[in-house]
């Protein structure tokens, strides 16, 4: 009943793609990034074996 | 792609009834669907380093989870990672390890990656979860971008 998680690795050609750019444009302002979040109700970044803040 | 909830299937009835009554007054149907998303988060995110936004709401459902030490400990061996998620502070890292900040290319692809996943394991966001992920809600509402388009635009990555 379980299934196993399943975790997708994009190859490096991902770079071409528009999506990509557009996170990269977002992560690149760092500003805005963390203004949106905190609009959006987010404190800070949970991350898995990491942490959040 | 995952079938049916996962608080259904690892959730103790008595971890449920500890997160309905801690998030009163909030409906138990909102604690839910957030407590779903957590454990979303919990289920992949072993198979991933670095950050992976998530609300506040999704991030409280984790901290109470992690406060009843042995409930917690025995969810996520009994979830497919079997292996404890550990918690730690981004504040606490910034001093432990400076350089634990990925690149933003490389955060970006596994930014990507997370959200791919996420779609492939549980479906299509909806309008029901993705006020959950802000950093998805991000990118929908920076770049004007239907969610429609934004699931189309995941798919196409696969």
């Amino acid at each position: 009943m379980h299934n196993e998680p399943t975790w997708i690795t994009l190859k490096d050609d991902v770079k071409e793609n528009s999506l990509y750019s557009q996170i990269l444009l977002f992560l690149n302002n760092k500003e805005e990034l963390v203004d949106l979040l905190k609009a959006a109700g987010c404190t800070g970044v949970c991350t898995g074996p990491g942490g959040c803040k | 792609m995952y079938s049916g909830f996962l608080h259904a299937n690892f959730l103790t009835e008595s971890l449920r009834c500890y997160l309905v009554e801690k998030c009163r007054p909030q409906a138990e149907a909102e604690t839910m669907q957030q407590t779903e998303e957590c454990l979303r988060f919990l289920y992949l995110s072993h198979l991933t380093k670095g950050s992976i936004p998530v609300c506040q709401q999704v991030d409280n459902i984790w901290h109470l989870l992690i406060l009843q030490t042995k409930e917690y400990f025995e969810l996520c061996q009994n979830m497919p990672c079997k292996t404890y998620i550990h918690h730690s502070s981004d504040i606490y890292l910034k001093y432990a390890n400076p350089n634990y900040r990925e690149v933003p290319e490389a955060e970006a692809k596994r930014q990507l990656e997370w959200l791919v996943s996420y779609v492939v394991n549980f479906g299509d966001m909806s309008e029901e979860n993705i006020k959950y992920w802000s950093f998805a809600r991000g990118i929908c509402t920076k770049f004007n971008m239907s969610l429609e388009n934004f699931n189309k635009k995941l798919r196409e990555l696969l």
